[in-house]
């Protein structure tokens, strides 16, 4: 498979709706691909918010899960702690009593690591917004959108239907932050359109799934519109305008 | 956290250390955070309280067993057990003494077509948020998202219930998820309860 096709999969994949042979080849790929293996952890994400509803639960698993640890060989913890000799009631002792209890300076070492990395863990947990934006392209339109001095252009169609938001910074730079925007078929693109001067140029192409996607605008244009067009975008636009929007002067 | 610390009051990071370090209060804090969640999707998948309670069950004692499988470096702890138990519903579904079921799930479910967030919830402000982004995606990739994530198909089995192609299909969920993510980044919900 091709990184495309690979990519591809990403969203299928974490919500384990790939065939068992695609999720195989996608599982080799994450390992070397740091960039899809954050979009998957982006999806997983995702897909936990959505489910995050219905509150409680159920009465007595939570008995039977803790009558099941009394029974359980030690935790797989190899990487993470000295692991004592006997396992049994050893768990349900204060950690205090348990570090006493152990052996020699290596013991001390350990604890001192842990504690280290404890920290260390504690302030990711602060920094969960960074793992979830991961995506380059997601961070900086995040970036847009959180610079006080951007400016939020919106696009509609002309029957209110569809419609879009692009964050424009003073810099020139524009994202597409939001969109209803179906995915186009194979073989088309999006491309966005500036107004400038009572002449249309274009400012960019921005793919069949336009999400996130990237564009300059510069000082002299007015208006935006987007229309879609044959893959490889075209010289001037040849389709109906789909969604346009005024650029609010600045402030 | 630091020895003796109420596990009530760290992030949900600290609290995988401590449950690494054999502290049975920590996991029943991991519970109490998440088990709601992991319960709720289990039963949607699944449409069986009884399968379902074995997956909470099941990612409950993987995580005590296994604790650095956990990575926060790759996302939130809601994320990584929903993904977890999600897997093993889908597994569980997709195995042959299910097949029965499934169908009858099936045909049920035809007739409760619509998106039914109507039940308690964690957080309300931040529910509240994910079904008005959900229901402003286009609908079809919303439909392949259901249908792929709450119902249990794979991807080629969405398109041919929703006649379209498999390519089509892919992408209108990995689309839907990233348009999903982008509206929640803006909304202000990016975390999954991972605070305590």
């Amino acid at each position: 498979m091709t990184h495309d096709e690979l990519q591809s999969l990403l969203g299928a994949y974490a919500l384990d709706a790939v065939e068992d042979d695609e999720a195989r080849d996608v599982e080799r790929h994450l390992r070397e691909c740091p960039r899809c293996r954050a979009e998957v952890a982006n999806h997983r994400e995702t897909a936990a918010l959505m489910a995050s509803v219905g509150a409680e639960a159920p009465a007595g698993v939570w008995d039977r899960i803790s009558a099941a640890l009394d029974d359980d060989p030690l935790p797989d913890t190899a990487a993470l702690a000295p692991r004592p000799g006997s396992p049994r009631g050893r768990r349900r002792l204060p950690m205090r009593v348990r570090v006493a209890a152990a052996l020699g300076a290596a013991v001390a070492a350990a604890v001192a690591v842990l504690s280290v990395a404890t920290v260390r863990l504690d302030h990711r947990v602060g920094t969960l917004r960074r793992t979830i934006l991961a995506s380059p392209a997601a961070q900086a339109a995040t970036a847009a959108l959180i610079d006080p001095l951007h400016r939020d252009v919106r696009l509609t169609s002309a029957d209110g239907r569809l419609a879009a938001q692009v964050a424009l910074r003073l810099t020139g730079e524009a994202y597409l932050v939001d969109t209803d925007l179906p995915v186009l078929d194979r073989g088309r693109t999006y491309q966005v359109w500036g107004l400038a001067g009572g002449r249309v140029v274009s400012l960019g192409l921005l793919g069949a799934t336009p999400v996130f996607a990237a564009f300059r605008v510069e000082d002299t244009v007015t208006q935006l519109m987007v229309t879609s067009e044959p893959a490889g975008g075209v010289p001037a636009p040849d389709s109906p305008v789909l969604i346009q929007g005024l650029i609010p002067v600045r402030a | 956290m630091v020895v003796g610390a109420d596990v009530r009051d760290v992030g949900d990071a600290a609290l995988v250390v401590a449950i690494g370090r054999w502290r049975e209060d920590a996991l029943a804090e991991a519970y109490r955070r998440h088990a709601g969640a992991v319960y709720a999707l289990a039963c949607r998948v699944l449409s069986d309280g009884a399968l379902a309670e074995e997956v909470v069950q099941e990612v409950f004692l993987r995580l005590w067993r296994q604790p650095d499988r956990f990575d926060p470096d790759r996302g939130s702890l809601r994320a990584f057990l929903l993904a977890h138990a999600h897997g093993r519903a889908i597994d569980a579904l997709r195995s042959e003494s299910s097949r029965r079921k499934r169908e009858e799930r099936e045909a049920r479910s035809t007739a409760e077509a619509g998106y039914d967030l109507e039940r308690e919830v964690w957080d309300l402000a931040v529910a509240e948020r994910v079904k008005d982004a959900l229901v402003r995606l286009p609908a079809e990739e919303r439909r392949a998202i259901e249908l792929a994530y709450f119902d249990g198909h794979t991807y080629r089995e969405v398109a041919s219930l929703l006649g379209q192609p498999e390519g089509t299909v892919k992408s209108r969920i990995r689309t839907g998820l990233r348009r999903l993510q982008v509206r929640l980044v803006t909304y202000g919900v990016t975390g999954t309860g991972a605070e305590p």
